[in-house]
C-alpha cells in the first residue's frame, strides 16, 4: 500500500459515517479486491474505465447504467453485458460471475454461494458455510481419488518404462534375426535356382519324360498361372466385400425394421432374403464376423490370406490349377449372389412405403445408393488393375497350360515313368525340397518382417506422456448398456456388441488423442462400420481421473457418432499435489468464471496489465 | 476366411450387374405425388369442375348467338333459380328458396346481416333426407356462433324491383358511415355484395353454383359408382360413401381485384396464382385437406398440414375477405379476368369490364356457410374476421423466446448438457424440446425410464435457470391393453369407430397399431384434457408444455397418409365432415388441459402441426417438415405470411430446415430470418448432424448468437405486438401490401415483409453472398437501418451487398420501439430489467409507439394487471401516457407494486436533423435535467439520453431542446 493511499484511508476513517460506509459498499459491490484500488475517485473526482477509454463521474460507478465500453464501471449491477461480478463467498472460495447474471432472480450458488449476486431482492440466503464444507469434503474425496489415480498412473508409467526397454531389446534382437534370416532366404533361393537350372538342362536332355515335361510345363507356365490366380484373388476380395455389404444391409433391415407396419415390400424382401440365408447360412455368419472391420484391418487380413494362398497354391501347376478353378467357381457364385441380393434390395427400394418413416428401411435405401456408387468404382478399379496386369494374355496362357496339363494327365503312363532316369527323380525330389525350404523361409521372413515393423511402429507412436498408455494398450473394457455391450480396447479398437445375437458393429479403430493429440485424456476411434444412412461409426472416449479403468457410459448424440465417458488414471495429475494446490486445481474445474468468451479475454488482459 | 470355403456350382450364367447405374442418385428430396389426390381423382371435385366447364360452354354459345349478356352479368345457363315470391326479410335475415330446374329439391338460402357489415350466407337443403353436418360453426366461431352481433332491424332497408325478366331484391344498411348493400337477383340467381354502391364480391356470378342434395341410393346396379357418387377408390382404398353425393360448389368473384391471398396451408406463391388455363399458374386447384406430406414440394397448390378457408382480396382502394366455413375437403380454383381497357375508356355503363378474380369453391359435404367481409381497410377486415373466429390470445411470454428442438435429445444428461452449452456460449433460450423418443415405446404421457429416469429433476434444473420443457404428445394412442391411456380410452369408448360402427378404428403410426380419440365427443375432449393434469401425467411439472404433432391425423397406412373418410364419429357423423377441424380439436383439448392443470389458471403453450380457422386460440403452429435448402428458407417467408393473413399469427418454420444438413451459411441465414418469425424454433431430423449454434464454430457462432440476442432485445416489442394482435386480429408478420396498400408494386412481394407496422425485414436467402439484394423503400417516409442508423429517404430503391454478419432490417420513420438490452439466459429472467426506447423520427419530426407488459403467465391482465403505454414524440417532447385500455383495479395495483422499480434506462433518438443539447424530465411533480449526448457511435443523427430513470408505469415527459 502506498503512502498516499494509506493517507487517504486514514482521512476517510476520520469521516467515517454510516452513510459513507453504505456508499463504499455500494461502489465496491462486485469488485474484485485485487482491483479495489481502482474504485476510488481520482484527482478529478472521476472514475477511469479500466480500459482507460473514458473518465466518468465517480457517482456513475455501479449506478446501474453502463458507461464504460469494457463494463468496468458496473461490476455490481447487470447494466453492462460484459462486466464481471465478484462474490466474496466468505467460508468458501470467491467466485466470479458474468454480471448478466446479477439480479436476474436466479441464485447462482454454483458460483456465488453467498447469494450476493441477487443483492437487490435478497432472495438468496448465504449458503457458503454448508457449501464450503461440502465442497471441502468433496475436494478431499477428490483428492483421495486423485492421489490413488496418480499413483496408478505412476505405476503405469513405470511399467511402460520397463516395457519399452524390453520391447526395444526385442526389436534389436529381431533385427539381427532378420539379417540372419534374410541371408538364409538368399541362400535357399540360390540353391533353388541352381537346381531349377539343373533341371532345365536335364529336361532339355530328356524332353519326353513325363515328370520333366510336367516340370517344363511348370517352369514355363507357373509364373503366369500364379499371376492370374492373384488377379482372381483380388477380384474375389472385392466381390466378397460387396456381398457382405448387401447381406449386412438386408440383415439390418431384418433386425431393425418396424414389424408393426406390415409393409408388403419389406415382407417380400425379407422372405427372399430368408430363403437365401437358409440356402447358404455361412454367408451371413461370415459377413457378420468381419462386420466390425475397418478398411485397414480388412486389407491386412486379405494380404495375410493372399500370402498364405501363395505359399500353398503357387508351388505347382496342380495346386495352382485347382486354386484357379475354385476361384473362378466362387466368383461365379459371388456374382449370382450379388445380383440376387441387389435385386431384392432394388425391389424393396422401389416398393416400400416411404410414408411409414421406417428408418431401417430408409437406411437400406440410402445404403443401396451408396453401394451402387462404391461398386461401380470398385469394378472399374478391378478392371483397370486386371488390364494393366494383362489379364487377357494371362488367361490365354492359363488356358494353354490347362490344355497341356490335360494332355499330360492323359499320357501319364508307366511307360513314361520307366523312361525317367533315377537321376531325374532324385533331382526332382531335391528341387521340391529346395523349393519347400525356400517358401518356408520366405514366409518366416515375411512374418518376422511384420513383427519388426509392428514393434517399430509401437515404439515410434505417441503413447501419451511418459508412454502412459503403453502398458494398457490393447486392454479392453466393456459396459452393459441396454440392448448392447460396448467394448473399448485402449489405443486399439471399439465395438458395439448386440446382446440379442452377439453381432458386432465396429465403432472404429484408434485414430488419435483429443484436440489434435493435445488432450491425452480423450481417445478418438474412427472409421468403424459404415452406417447405411450416415457416416462411418466413430466413438470418442473421455477419461476423468480415477484409479480404476472403467467405461461409465456410452451415448449416441447423433447417428453413429458415439461418445463414451470413462474413468482411469490417465486423467489424473502426474504428481500427488499438496492439499492447497489440489484445492485450487479443483476449484478451477468446478467454479468457472461465467462470462462470455469474447469478454473473457478482455478481462484477462486487463487483469494482466494490473 | 478359409480359401477352400464351400462353394456351390451354379448353372446360371454370370450376370454382370446390369441396370444399376441409371438408378443412382435419385436421393434428392421429393414428395411422392402419386400418394395424394388430384382434383380429377376426387370425384366431387371432378364433377364440379365439369359442371363449371359446361356452364361456361353454354354461356359462350349464348353470347355467340348474339345475346347482349357477357360474363359481366350472371350466367343464364345456371339451372338454379330463386322461387318466385320466396324472398322475404326476417329481421336481420333475408330468406329465399332456390330450386334446381329439374330436380326441384328446395334449398334454403339465408343472407344474414351482421352489425359490422359482414354478410353471412347459409345455404342448405330445406328438408334433407337425413341431417347434413352443421357443427363446424360450433367449434370454429366465437362462442360457438351464439354471440354474433347482428344488424339491428331498423338499420336495414329492403326493396325489390323487377329488372327485365328477373326480380332484384336489395338490402341496404349503414354502419359507421359505411354503406353496405346486398343485391339478390332471382333469375339467374346471384348475390352481389356492394359497398358504397360498388359491387365488390359476387356469389354465383358465373353460375357455377351446384348443390348435390341427399338422395336414396338407386337400386339399379348400373348407376352404382357412376362418377364416384356412391363409392370411390383411390389406390388401394375404397371410400364407401354411404350417404352418396352431398357436395356443393359455387363461384365467388372479387370485382375490381387482381390479387387474392390466404387459404393456407400451401407452399404456393403469396399472391395466389391461377389454377386453370394459365401456363404460369398451377394445374390444380388449391386443396384444403389436412395432410402429412412427406418431403413436400415448394410452389405447389397441394394440401399440407393445415387448412384455413379464409381468402383476402386486395386492391389499392379496399381489402375484402371471404370465409368459407366448412371442415370437409375443399378445393378452390382461382382464375383472373383482365380489365378491358377499351370499355373502361369509354365508360360503357353496365358492360364495362373490370379486372376481377374468380374463385370457385368446392366442398365435399356439410352445408354452405360463407361470410363476406367488406373491409374496406385491412384493420377493418381483421376486426370483422376476428369478430367471427377470435384472435390470437396473449401467449405465455416465454413462448416468444428461442426454442431449441431436435429429434431427439437422447437423454436427461443430453438435455442438461445442451442447456449448459447454451449458457456457456451466452446464448439465451427459453425452451428445450423433446421429440417422440423420450417416451416409453411411443406411449405418450410416459417416459423412457432408461434415458429419462427422473424427468422432474430435469425440469427443476431447467426451471432453475428460467427455462421450460416442451414434450411431444401425439394423438395416436398405442393399442396396448397394459397402457393406461389406451385402456381408459377403450373402456370409455372414446375412440373413433370403424365404418360399420362395430369396433374401434385402427391404424398405424409411430407406436404401430394405434387408436385415435374422437374429439367430437365432448366427454372424450374433457378426458383428453385431464390426461395433462399433474396427477395424471407422471413426470410432468407446471414448467412442461406440449407439442401436438401428427394430428392431421397422420396415419401411415391410411389413404393419403391420413384417416379414412367413412369412419364414424360421435353422433354418427362421418370423418369426411370434420376432417379439417380434427387437429384443432385435439389442439384445443391439450390447451384446456394445460390451462386447467393449476389454479389459478395459467396461459398454456401448445404447438400444433394441423390447424384450421380458430386454431390461433390454442397456440402456435409451424410449417411442418421443411428441408435444409435455400429454397425452403425462401419459401418459409411466404408460408408464414399466408398463415398470418389467415389469422394464424403465431407461426414459424423450422430454423435450419428439418430434413438434411444445412451448411453453416444457410443455418446462419436461417437464424437471421428465424428471429423475425412470430414463432422461433430450431429443429432437426434424427438423421441429421447436431447443429446447435456452437457446432459450426466461428464466425457462425457469433453471428447466430447476435441474431438470437436481437430477438431477446426485441422481446418487449414482440410482446407488445402480440398484445395488439390479441385486440385487433391484425397479422404480426405482414406482407408489404398490408402496410402500403396503395403501392401496387408491392402486392406480389414475398421476400421483404413487415413485422408489425414498424420493421421491414429483407431476408438474405441466396447462397451467393455477392449477389446484390434489391430493397424497395415504400411511402414518403424515412427508413433507418436498424443496425447502423443509416437513413433512406423513401420512396426509393437500393441494392445491398452484405456479408454473412449483416442483415437487412429497417425501421420505418415515426416508430418508437421498446427493447430490453440486458443479456439474460431466458426471457423469464428479464422480468424486472429496465427498458431502452428507440425513437426513429419521421420526416415531420414525430414518432409514436407502444409498450405493453404484464406478468407474462397468468390471466390477471384480464383484470387490468398490466402496464400499457402510449409513447409519443412530438414537438421535441417524448411522453408516456396510459393507453385507453388501462383501468385501475386491485389486480392492477398488485402488478404495479411488483413493477415499481422498473424504469426506462435509456432513450435513443435516431434521425434528428439538428443535435439536441438539453433534456428535461418531468415525472409527477419532479422536474430534472438529465445527461444527453448526440452524434453517437453509429450516426450523427443519434442522440442518447443517459438514464432518464423514469418509471415504466408512470406518466412522464422528456422535453428536448
Amino acid at each position: 500500500m502506498s503512502l498516499r493511499s494509506a493517507l487517504t484511508l486514514g482521512l476517510l476513517a476520520i469521516h467515517f459515517s454510516h452513510a459513507a460506509q453504505a456508499q463504499k459498499e455500494h461502489t465496491l459491490r462486485g469488485v474484485d479486491p485485487a482491483r479495489a484500488h481502482h474504485y476510488q475517485p481520482n484527482a478529478q473526482g472521476n472514475f477511469q474505465c479500466l480500459d482507460k477509454s473514458l473518465d466518468i463521474p465517480f457517482a456513475q460507478v455501479n449506478d446501474d447504467y453502463c458507461d464504460c465500453p469494457d463494463g468496468s464501471d458496473e461490476p455490481g449491477t447487470s447494466a453492462c453485458n460484459n462486466a464481471t461480478f465478484y462474490c466474496a463467498n466468505r467460508g468458501h472460495i470467491p467466485g466470479r460471475l458474468s454480471s448478466t447474471r446479477v439480479n436476474d432472480g436466479v441464485c447462482d450458488y454454483d458460483v456465488c454461494c453467498d447469494g450476493s449476486d441477487e443483492w437487490e431482492s435478497s432472495i438468496c440466503p448465504d449458503r457458503c458455510a454448508e457449501m464450503g464444507s461440502e465442497h471441502r469434503r468433496k475436494a478431499m474425496e477428490m483428492e483421495r481419488v486423485q492421489r490413488a489415480g496418480s499413483q496408478k498412473r505412476m505405476e503405469l508409467i513405470r511399467e511402460a518404462k520397463e516395457l519399452r526397454q524390453a520391447k526395444t531389446k526385442e526389436l534389436a534382437q529381431k533385427d539381427s534375426e532378420l539379417a540372419e534370416l534374410t541371408a538364409k532366404v538368399e541362400n535357399a533361393e540360390k540353391r533353388k535356382l541352381e537346381l531349377e537350372e539343373k533341371q532345365r538342362v536335364a529336361n532339355d536332355a530328356s524332353e519326353k519324360s513325363h515328370e520333366l515335361r510336367k516340370q517344363k510345363l511348370q517352369d514355363e507356365y507357373l509364373g503366369d498361372m500364379a499371376g492370374y490366380r492373384k488377379l482372381l484373388g483380388a477380384e474375389l476380395h472385392q466381390l466378397r466385400a460387396h456381398r457382405d455389404t448387401l447381406v449386412l444391409m438386408l440383415r439390418s433391415v431384418r433386425e431393425s425394421h418396424n414389424k408393426e407396419y406390415n409393409d408388403g415390400a419389406v415382407i417380400e424382401a425379407l422372405d427372399a432374403y430368408a430363403k437365401f440365408v437358409d440356402a447358404s447360412p455361412y454367408i451371413e455368419q461370415a459377413a457378420m464376423e468381419y462386420a466390425d472391420e475397418d478398411d485397414r484391418a480388412r486389407r491386412e487380413r486379405q494380404q495375410q490370406m493372399d500370402r498364405d494362398n501363395e505359399a500353398q497354391d503357387d508351388i505347382s501347376v496342380d495346386a495352382c490349377k485347382t486354386a484357379i478353378e475354385i476361384f473362378e467357381n466362387e466368383l461365379e457364385t459371388l456374382n449370382d449372389d450379388i445380383n440376387m441380393l441387389f435385386g431384392i434390395l432394388d425391389k424393396l427400394r422401389t416398393g416400400y412405403d416411404k410414408n411409414y418413416h421406417d428408418l431401417a428401411v430408409k437406411a437400406a435405401d440410402v445404403g443401396l445408393r451408396e453401394f451402387e456408387e462404391a461398386r461401380k468404382s470398385d469394378l472399374a478399379e478391378i478392371a483397370e488393375h486386371q488390364e494393366s496386369n494383362k489379364i487377357d494374355t494371362l488367361r490365354l496362357r492359363v488356358q494353354e497350360a490347362m490344355a497341356k496339363h490335360g494332355e499330360l494327365g492323359t499320357s501319364n503312363s508307366s511307360e513314361d515313368h520307366d523312361e525317367n532316369g533315377g537321376n531325374d527323380s532324385q533331382l526332382a525330389e531335391q528341387l521340391a525340397s529346395a523349393r519347400t525350404e525356400f517358401w518356408d523361409l520366405q514366409s518366416s521372413l515375411t512374418r518376422l518382417n511384420n513383427e519388426v515393423s509392428q514393434l517399430r511402429e509401437l515404439l515410434e507412436r505417441d503413447l501419451g506422456p511418459d508412454d502412459m498408455y503403453l502398458a494398457a494398450k490393447g486392454a479392453c473394457y466393456s459396459l452393459d448398456a441396454g440392448e448392447y455391450t460396448y467394448e473399448l480396447c485402449l489405443l486399439d479398437r471399439a465395438s458395439q456388441i448386440s446382446k440379442k445375437d452377439g453381432s458386432r458393429q465396429g465403432l472404429g479403430s484408434f485414430d488419435g488423442f483429443g484436440d489434435d493429440s493435445l488432450d491425452y485424456t480423450v481417445l478418438r476411434f474412427a472409421h468403424g462400420t459404415k452406417c447405411w444412412n450416415g457416416p462411418e461409426r466413430s466413438i470418442t472416449a473421455s477419461f476423468t481421473c480415477a484409479e480404476e479403468i472403467k467405461v461409465v457410459s456410452v451415448s449416441e448424440p447423433e447417428k453413429c457418432e458415439y461418445s463414451a465417458k470413462m474413468t482411469g488414471p490417465f486423467a489424473c495429475p502426474l504428481a500427488v499435489l499438496g492439499e492447497d494446490e489440489a484445492q485450487k486445481e479443483h476449484v478451477g474445474d468446478r467454479v468457472p468464471v461465467v462470462d462470455g468468451p469474447h469478454q473473457h479475454s478482455d478481462a484477462e488482459r486487463i487483469h494482466d496489465e494490473l | 476366411m478359409n480359401l477352400k470355403s464351400p462353394f456351390r456350382t451354379r448353372t446360371t450364367a454370370l450376370f454382370y450387374f446390369a441396370a444399376t447405374a441409371s438408378l443412382c442418385l435419385q436421393g434428392v428430396l421429393a414428395v411422392k405425388k402419386e400418394d395424394f389426390k388430384t382434383c380429377e381423382q376426387a370425384a366431387f371435385c371432378r364433377r364440379h369442375r365439369a359442371f363449371a366447364d359446361a356452364i361456361v360452354q353454354a354461356s359462350q354459345s349464348t353470347i355467340s348467338k348474339g345475346s347482349s349478356s357477357n360474363l359481366a352479368v350472371p350466367s343464364s345457363a345456371s339451372p338454379y333459380i330463386i322461387t318466385s315470391k320466396s324472398v322475404h326479410l326476417e329481421g336481420h335475415t333475408l330468406v329465399a328458396t332456390i330450386l334446381h330446374d329439374t330436380d326441384k329439391v328446395p334449398l334454403k338460402l339465408e343472407v344474414i346481416f351482421l352489425a359490422d357489415g359482414t354478410v353471412r350466407i347459409r345455404l342448405q337443403e330445406e328438408n334433407p333426407l337425413i341431417p347434413r353436418f352443421d357443427e363446424t360453426q360450433k367449434h370454429v366461431l366465437r362462442d360457438e356462433g351464439n354471440t354474433l352481433e347482428y344488424a339491428s332491424a331498423d338499420s336495414i332497408g329492403y326493396s325489390s324491383e323487377t329488372a327485365g325478366q328477373s326480380v332484384v331484391h336489395t338490402v341496404c344498411y349503414t354502419k359507421e358511415g359505411n354503406n353496405f348493400a346486398v343485391r339478390l337477383t332471382e333469375f339467374p340467381w346471384s348475390l352481389a355484395y356492394m359497398q358504397d354502391n360498388k359491387v365488390v364480391i359476387e356469389i354465383n356470378h358465373n353460375g357455377f353454383f351446384n348443390f348435390e342434395h341427399l338422395r336414396t341410393k338407386p337400386d339399379t346396379s348400373e348407376t352404382n359408382g357412376v362418377e364416384g357418387e356412391w363409392e370411390e377408390t383411390f389406390r388401394s382404398w375404397t371410400d364407401s360413401k354411404p350417404r352418396g353425393p352431398e357436395s356443393f360448389g359455387v363461384d365467388i368473384r372479387f370485382n375490381g381485384y387482381d390479387h387474392v391471398y390466404g387459404i393456407p396451408e400451401h407452399s404456393a406463391s403469396l399472391s395466389l396464382k391461377n389454377t386453370r388455363g394459365d401456363k404460369d399458374g398451377y394445374g390444380e386447384p388449391y386443396r384444403l385437406w389436412n395432410l402429412d406430406v412427406f418431403e413436400y414440394e415448394l410452389d405447389s397448390p397441394m394440401a399440407l398440414y393445415g387448412s384455413i378457408p379464409f381468402m383476402v382480396a386486395h386492391n389499392p382502394n379496399s381489402t375484402v375477405g371471404v370465409f368459407w366455413l366448412n371442415a370437409a375437403e375443399t378445393w378452390v380454383d382461382v382464375t383472373r379476368e383482365k380489365s378491358s381497357t377499351l370499355s373502361s375508356l369509354f365508360r360503357l355503363s353496365g358492360s364495362s369490364k373490370e379486372q376481377a378474380v374468380n374463385t370457385h369453391w368446392i366442398s365435399e359435404s356439410g352445408i354452405m356457410d360463407v361470410f363476406l367481409m367488406p373491409g374496406p381497410s385491412v384493420s377493418d377486415l381483421y376486426k370483422q374476421y376476428t369478430a367471427l373466429v377470435e384472435s390470437t390470445p396473449l401467449p405465455r411470454e416465454f413462448a416468444l423466446g428461442y426454442h431449441q428442438c431436435r429429434w431427439n435429445y437422447i437423454d436427461q444428461d443430453d438435455v442438461l448438457a445442451v442447456s449448459d452449452k447454451m449458457h456457456e456460449h451466452n446464448i439465451p433460450y427459453d425452451v428445450i424440446w423433446l421429440d417422440i423418443e423420450y417416451t416409453d415405446g411411443k406411449r405418450y404421457f410416459t417416459w423412457d425410464s432408461n434415458n429419462f429416469p427422473d424427468p422432474v429433476a430435469m425440469q427443476k434444473q431447467l426451471s432453475h435457470d428460467g427455462h421450460k420443457l416442451v414434450v411431444v404428445i401425439d394423438p395416436h394412442i398405442k393399442h396396448d391393453s397394459a397402457y393406461y391411456v389406451w385402456k381408459e380410452g377403450n373402456e370409455k369408448e372414446y375412440f373413433i369407430k370403424n365404418k360399420a360402427k362395430t369396433d374401434n378404428y385402427q391404424g398405424w403410426c409411430w407406436p404401430g397399431e394405434s387408436n385415435w380419440v374422437d374429439y367430437l365427443d365432448s366427454n372424450a375432449m374433457e378426458w383428453t384434457s385431464g390426461l395433462y393434469h399433474l396427477d395424471k401425467f407422471n413426470g410432468s411439472t407446471t414448467d412442461l408444455f406440449v407439442w401436438n404433432d401428427m394430428n392431421e391425423p397422420s396415419i401411415f397406412n391410411g389413404p393419403e397418409i391420413t384417416i379414412e373418410r367413412d369412419l364414424k364419429h360421435y353422433g354418427g357423423w362421418e370423418h369426411r365432415d370434420l376432417h379439417n377441424i380434427y387437429g384443432m380439436l385435439y389442439h384445443k383439448a391439450t390447451y384446456n388441459g394445460l390451462r386447467t392443470r393449476e389454479s389459478p389458471n395459467k396461459r398454456p403453450f401448445v404447438l400444433s402441426r394441423a390447424y384450421f380457422a380458430g386454431s390461433q386460440r390454442y397456440g402456435a403452429i409451424w410449417t411442418g417438415d421443411n428441408a435444409a435448402s435455400w429454397d425452403h428458407l425462401h419459401a418459409s417467408v411466404r408460408m408464414v405470411l399466408s398463415n398470418n393473413i389467415a389469422g394464424m399469427h403465431f407461426s414459424g418454420a423450422d430454423v435450419g430446415g428439418f430434413f438434411g444438413n444445412p451448411e453453416p451459411e444457410l443455418l446462419t441465414r436461417w437464424y437471421q430470418l428465424g428471429i423475425w418469425y412470430p414463432f422461433f424454433r430450431a429443429h432437426a431430423h434424427i438423421d441429421t448432424k447436431r447443429r446447435e449454434p456452437w457446432v459450426a464454430g466461428e464466425p457462425y457462432l457469433s453471428i447466430m448468437r447476435e441474431a438470437i440476442l436481437e430477438r431477446y432485445r426485441m422481446l418487449p416489442h414482440w410482446y407488445t405486438l402480440f398484445r395488439e394482435t390479441s385486440l385487433t386480429g391484425m397479422p404480426i408478420a405482414r406482407p408489404m401490401w398490408m402496410e402500403f396498400p396503395k403501392d401496387t408494386g408491392l402486392f406480389a412481394e414475398e421476400r421483404a415483409f413487415m413485422v408489425g407496422s414498424s420493421i421491414m425485414v429483407v431476408p438474405s436467402t441466396d447462397p451467393d453472398i455477392s449477389k446484390p439484394i434489391d430493397v424497395a423503400f415504400p411511402s414518403k417516409e424515412n427508413w433507418y437501418d436498424m443496425h447502423t442508423y443509416t437513413s433512406y429517404f423513401a420512396p426509393t430503391k437500393r441494392q445491398f451487398t452484405i456479408d454473412l454478419a449483416q442483415t437487412l432490417v429497417f425501421v420505418r420513420g415515426g416508430s418508437i420501439i421498446p427493447t430490453r438490452e440486458r443479456q439474460r439466459r431466458a426471457s423469464a429472467l428479464m422480468k424486472y430489467d429496465p427498458f431502452t426506447l428507440y425513437v426513429y423520427v419521421s420526416r415531420d419530426g414525430t414518432a409514436t409507439g407502444k409498450l405493453y407488459l404484464d406478468d407474462g403467465e397468468t390471466y390477471d391482465y384480464e383484470e387490468g394487471a398490466f402496464i400499457e403505454r402510449e409513447l409519443l414524440f412530438v414537438d421535441s417532447r417524448l411522453s408516456s401516457r396510459p393507453s385507453a385500455h388501462t383501468v385501475e383495479t386491485s389486480a392492477q395495483r398488485i402488478f404495479l407494486e411488483k413493477m415499481k422499480k422498473v424504469r426506462v434506462e435509456r432513450v435513443v433518438i435516431v434521425g434528428l436533423r439538428s443535435p439536441l443539447t438539453r433534456a428535461t424530465v418531468t415525472e409527477g411533480d419532479v422536474v430534472r435535467e438529465i445527461e444527453l449526448s448526440c452524434g453517437g457511435s453509429k450516426a450523427s443523427s443519434e442522440c442518447v439520453v443517459r438514464d432518464p430513470a423514469v418509471l415504466v408505469s408512470n406518466d412522464w415527459e422528456i422535453a428536448f431542446s
